[in-house]
């Protein structure tokens, strides 16, 4: 079966939640077809779930075990629900806008990477971590000087000129925090 | 390009977390006796008193049928469903090219112009692996290319070349410019020269015994 051709943009397309959902259907189907078919075809349950069905037939509605096992089902599906409206943050973000058409795209982490690669070439820092936000980059610098204030500069600088120069589309603010590690 | 359809999955999980939310509502409903705040609801459901099997017992003519066949609809649906989050190839005709009175000159797969700007693509600095998808007709091409770059490449340099050459290679072999070129870049995983420079600050530098004057 073919699909029809993907933008490179797009929001999540929930395979994580649509995985779990797919393993519990197979599982509960899977029992639920077991058990009525050896009902269906021989006339009673299972010998080995008979307790266990026994138990589930005497459990009023009002116990604790049918509440709990019932307000667990309720968050599930609610979270299902919630998954499935939620529009959630596009993976990828276009870069590097040109007279060609269409777009070119990069995932967020990579784009974290890119930076991260331009900022640690400045003299001075011990370390960078980089994290990509809707609109936002933010930059952690760890640097063992005593006087920061160069190096925090520096790196402003820096990741300024690597969003220039990568025109991430959405993505124009950077905060640049520094601290100092033994 | 391959992807996973978000709209069926989105739509599915609605659906079944809907039947889920309201089935589970039911029972807590019934289980907290809400029936007793809210006697318009009553009739419709049970009370905190009921058994699971006094509810059952009376619908297990038609209830045991029923589960059976709603089971094996679920396994079936599971498997669907599982088999939809493998990511699909997007759907490539022929390319058939014509001349300008429409008669057929040649026909080439998809597939065949796909390996061959994809080995164009290869050849540009800082590319260190690339897949080309092509879609559409040859006068509104579609062309889809997923590289893996280095990191310690000129992203944009690269990036502004490859793209160039995809139009111009593409111009150049059906007589028309494509409709769009997307670039799906990667960042190539690991790093050697990441590692060095981890290796060398996560070291303590050589202790300098003596002076330099003894060697």
């Amino acid at each position: 079966m073919r699909a029809p051709v993907p933008k490179l943009i797009r929001r999540p397309s929930r395979s994580a939640p649509s995985v779990v959902l797919a393993l519990l259907l197979l599982a509960v189907g899977g029992l639920g077809a077991w058990l009525t078919g050896h009902r269906i075809v021989t006339g009673t349950w299972p010998d080995r779930t008979l307790t266990t069905l026994d138990a589930i037939g005497s459990t009023t509605l009002g116990s604790a075990a049918v509440l709990t096992a019932a307000g667990i089902a309720a968050a599930c599906g609610l979270a299902m629900i919630l998954a499935a409206l939620w529009p959630g943050l596009p993976e990828r973000v276009e870069i590097l806008p040109d007279g060609v058409p269409g777009q070119t795209a990069v995932r967020r982490r990579d784009l974290a990477k890119l930076v991260r690669t331009q900022v640690e070439q400045i003299g001075g820092i011990h370390s960078v971590a980089v994290t990509t936000r809707r609109s936002r980059v933010d930059v952690i610098v760890l640097s063992v000087l005593d006087n920061l204030d160069p190096v925090h500069e520096a790196a402003r600088k820096k990741t300024d000129e690597v969003l220039q120069t990568l025109q991430p589309v959405g993505i124009t603010r950077s905060r640049v925090r520094i601290r100092r590690t033994s | 390009m391959r992807s996973v359809s978000g709209v069926l999955n989105r739509t599915v999980l609605v659906i079944c977390g809907l039947i889920i939310a309201a089935a589970s509502s039911w029972l807590l409903a019934s289980g907290l006796s809400a029936g007793h705040s809210w006697p318009d609801a009553a009739p419709y459901m049970a009370t905190a008193q009921d058994r699971v099997d006094s509810i059952i017992a009376p619908q297990a003519h038609w209830l045991l049928p029923t589960v059976a066949l709603v089971s094996v609809l679920a396994v079936i649906f599971g498997l669907v469903l599982l088999a939809m989050q493998v990511p699909r190839k997007a759907a490539a005709s022929p390319l058939r090219l014509s001349d300008s009175e429409g008669v057929l000159l040649a026909t080439i797969a998809p597939d065949v112009l796909s390996q061959a700007l994809s080995e164009r693509i290869q050849d540009v600095p800082g590319v260190k692996r690339c897949t080309v998808w092509v879609t559409g007709s040859p006068s509104s091409l579609w062309v889809q290319a997923e590289t893996t770059m280095s990191q310690d490449c000129e992203v944009e340099w690269a990036v502004a070349e490859l793209r160039s050459r995809l139009e111009d290679d593409v111009t150049t072999s059906l007589g028309t410019s494509p409709r769009q070129v997307d670039v799906l870049v990667r960042l190539e995983r690991s790093s050697s020269s990441r590692r060095f420079s981890q290796t060398v600050t996560g070291q303590h530098s050589p202790q300098i015994t003596g002076n330099g004057d003894d060697a």
